[in-house]
């Protein structure tokens, strides 16, 4: 069982892994079915972006300058209005049930002070429930009155000229798919990779190959050369049905972003075979699995902004090789970078890589004495 | 149905959960451990976003705009050396957007010419980009009008005076936001992955046959497992929201009632998908891959817990009227947060029970011969 590397052993391991998994229809589907058309649907679907908020409209005042008013805060899609004319309980109804995410109120005096030359007041109620979209929303309500205000014949004071580097279309299907890919990558390679580690434990055929002379690493090698080809199909195909679909450019060095997503799946692979050193059946295997990629998730920028974290979390995200993933792949594919910025990144995944690699190999080995 | 022949499923499913002390302690310390990590960590609003900012005027008035980016909250500004291209600066990556207020800006207001402020802004991550233009505008109108001319300033006399009320939850506290939401994807998440192994166990060991070998019926067998996957999701669910009250305090706002209903409701519609995952996969370990996967997503994401759902594509708006999650999400959020009770969440109740309904025909029919597949 010791001895030197034998490539003649290694094919003939190799081989038997690659016919095993593609047996296996339902790994096969498991394996590539997540990556390509969760990526693709969900970089549709997901959209950060406030906008079609219902907002009920009780409009007191009835008269040309109140309409003017709603014809602003209604025409550029952030608020819909919905049940207009209402009464001012009847808009707070609203809002106080959830039917509607804000209310208008335009008193009946409005007309009047404005006619005056005083400003008009006007009550804007937000529900705060979901604390995000309100803050958003407030954001967009002070800009529309901002400049309605300043709608005059006179151009305003300062305008800055605004220009939107790398994704000037704002297509928010480029922020998302990176870090969908990532995150997908990470919980189908553990999961992937840690029942294919317990498998042979699982059937009792480990006892099998711990008599054959195979050394340990050529086993795993065997193991993980199959996965890891067939992930690599799996980013590829998504990356060109991104393009296809989102227009998703790629404007770094290819041979880099490859080479670097390899690191990646490898690292990936190392926490699942690591985990299935650990388990001693495929449920476990799949609940730990589960334990250890979802935080990697949730804690890697993918969908949720690291800087606004609090400073402990922010730091102990530094170790998460997700985190690192997710921003060369936006940095390499939208903005072209090159290595001279990314190494950091890339030197955090491959010491990742390697040190999870190497205590599963160890730990695997025991295993198999 | 034989309620005796339920019973006793029931029982023997959790004599069988109970065996596998970690699959116990998993069941337990996965849902407390993401309740943690997203009460504590994750935070949507935007804060502390970098920005470079080259002052090439040096007057009273960039010193004034670069105060009031900073006085956002939202923004930090960096000073940065003038020297250095705003493309260089964005590509660096430190920073996520150039700003640079060119010599003669202030004169330039003050004389009511156009001035050219410009900002080179990283779009990489939509929402940072359009929160950097919002800021930045409000910001050069703010301050522009301090340093125009009268003709321009002072002339233009505010119509509106908007008043803003947020309610509900006016200290936009976010654990209150996305502790509610995190209890909804949980129960939905965990349920159905424990129903699904629990079906497909059986199946993959082969000691499925014996169960199709008695006269236990398909319905039997799934009220069975249903029963028992009920009480540890119920568990699960009594569990994470007393640590939600222990460390957020988050407690009824009104009426509990809806939640006393909705939270079993919800419970079994998830169980009843696990259960027809598992009727419908044959080893465990695609099973629990097809219900954490695709599940695990579409919970997360596609339910609103996260982003609202009326930003998404239509078709998704209406796809996500089946995601139960999405139903259970607006009864926690309003059992916790708007308390408006009965009102604004029949609904939803309406909608769980209707999918619990359609999701127990879903797993029966493939069940229903109690035959082995080919």
């Amino acid at each position: 069982m010791s001895g030197a590397f034998s490539w003649r052993r290694f094919l003939v391991l190799l081989r038997k892994e690659f016919i095993q998994i593609m047996g296996n229809r339902q790994v096969l589907y498991i394996l590539l079915f997540p990556p390509i058309v969760q990526v693709t649907i969900l970089g549709y679907a997901m959209s950060p972006l406030v906008k079609h908020l219902t907002i009920a409209v009780a409009d007191e005042s009835k008269s040309p300058a109140s309409r003017r008013l709603i014809d602003a805060f209604t025409a550029n899609g952030v608020f819909v209005p919905q049940g207009a004319l209402d009464t001012t309980a009847g808009v707070y109804r609203a809002v106080q049930s959830g039917t509607v995410d804000a209310a208008l109120v335009i008193p009946a005096d409005y007309a009047r002070s404005v006619a005056r030359g005083a400003p008009g007041d006007v009550q804007l109620v937000l529900d705060g429930v979901n604390s995000f979209v309100a803050n958003i929303s407030a954001g967009y309500a002070a800009l529309i009155v901002q400049a309605y205000n300043a709608r005059t014949e006179l151009p305003p004071p300062l305008s800055p000229q605004i220009t939107f580097a790398y994704n000037p279309g704002l297509v928010t299907a480029w922020f998302f798919v990176p870090g969908l890919l990532g995150a997908i990558l990470m919980i189908t390679g553990v999961l992937a990779s840690g029942s294919e580690g317990i498998r042979e434990k699982d059937e009792g055929t480990l006892e099998q190959l711990l008599m054959t002379p195979a050394s340990s690493l050529e086993v795993l090698l065997a193991k993980i050369a199959p996965l890891f080809v067939l992930f690599m199909i799996a980013l590829l195909a998504s990356i060109a049905l991104s393009r296809l679909i989102f227009g998703l450019p790629f404007r770094g060095d290819v041979v880099l972003f490859m080479s670097i997503s390899s690191i990646y799946i490898v690292a990936a692979i190392a926490i699942g075979m690591l985990i299935s050193t650990f388990a001693a059946t495929q449920q476990q295997v799949v609940l730990i699995s589960l334990f250890t990629a979802l935080p990697l998730m949730m804690l890697s920028g993918a969908f949720a902004p690291i800087q606004s974290m609090p400073p402990f979390w922010q730091t102990l995200s530094l170790i998460n090789p997700l985190r690192h993933y997710i921003t060369i792949v936006r940095d390499v594919l939208l903005k072209g970078t090159g290595l001279d910025v990314i190494w950091p990144n890339v030197l955090a995944l491959l010491a990742f890589a390697i040190v999870a690699m190497w205590i599963s190999a160890a730990r695997y080995r025991s295993q198999l004495r | 149905m034989n309620l005796r022949r339920v019973w006793v499923q029931c029982i023997k499913e959790l004599v069988e959960f109970r065996r596998d002390r970690l699959t116990v302690a998993l069941a337990f310390a996965l849902p407390v451990a993401m309740l943690l990590i997203f009460g504590l960590a994750i935070r949507l609003q935007i804060k502390n976003i970098p920005v470079a900012v080259q002052d090439f005027d040096r007057s009273p008035f960039s010193r004034d705009f670069i105060a009031r980016i900073d006085a956002s909250g939202e923004l930090v500004a960096i000073a940065e050396p003038l020297d250095r291209s705003p493309t260089a600066l964005l590509q660096a990556g430190d920073v996520r957007a150039a700003i640079v207020i060119p010599p003669g800006t202030q004169r330039a207001i003050a004389q009511g010419r156009p001035a050219p402020l410009q900002a080179l802004v990283d779009a990489t991550d939509v929402v940072n980009a359009l929160t950097i233009k919002q800021i930045l505008t409000a910001a050069s109108v703010f301050v522009g009008a301090a340093y125009a001319p009268p003709s321009v300033a002072s002339y233009v006399p505010a119509r509106v005076a908007l008043h803003e009320r947020i309610w509900f939850n006016p200290g936009g506290n976010e654990a209150l936001y996305i502790v509610p939401g995190v209890y909804a994807v949980i129960l939905a998440l965990y349920p159905t992955m424990l129903a699904a192994i629990a079906m497909v166990r059986d199946k993959e060991r082969g000691t499925i046959v014996q169960a199709y070998a008695s006269r236990l019926r398909a319905s039997e067998l799934i009220a069975g497992k249903c029963l028992a996957l009920e009480c540890i999701g119920l568990a699960e669910a009594v569990a994470i929201m007393t640590i939600g009250f222990a460390v957020w305090g988050v407690r009824f706002a009104g009426d509990p009632l809806p939640l006393l209903i909705g939270t079993p409701l919800l419970v079994c519609c998830q169980v009843l998908l696990g259960l027809f995952i598992g009727a419908a996969t044959n080893t465990v370990t695609s099973a629990i891959q097809a219900s954490g996967t695709v599940n695990s997503l579409l919970a997360v994401l596609l339910s609103g817990f996260m982003y609202p759902v009326f930003a998404m594509p239509l078709f998704f708006q209406w796809l996500s009227y089946i995601v139960p999650t999405r139903h259970y999400i607006n009864i926690t959020r309003d059992a916790f947060v708007r308390g408006a009770g009965w009102p604004s969440v029949w609904s939803e109740l309406a909608s769980l029970a209707l999918t619990a309904l359609v999701l127990a025909v879903g797993a029966w029919l493939p069940m229903r011969r109690m035959q082995m597949t080919d």
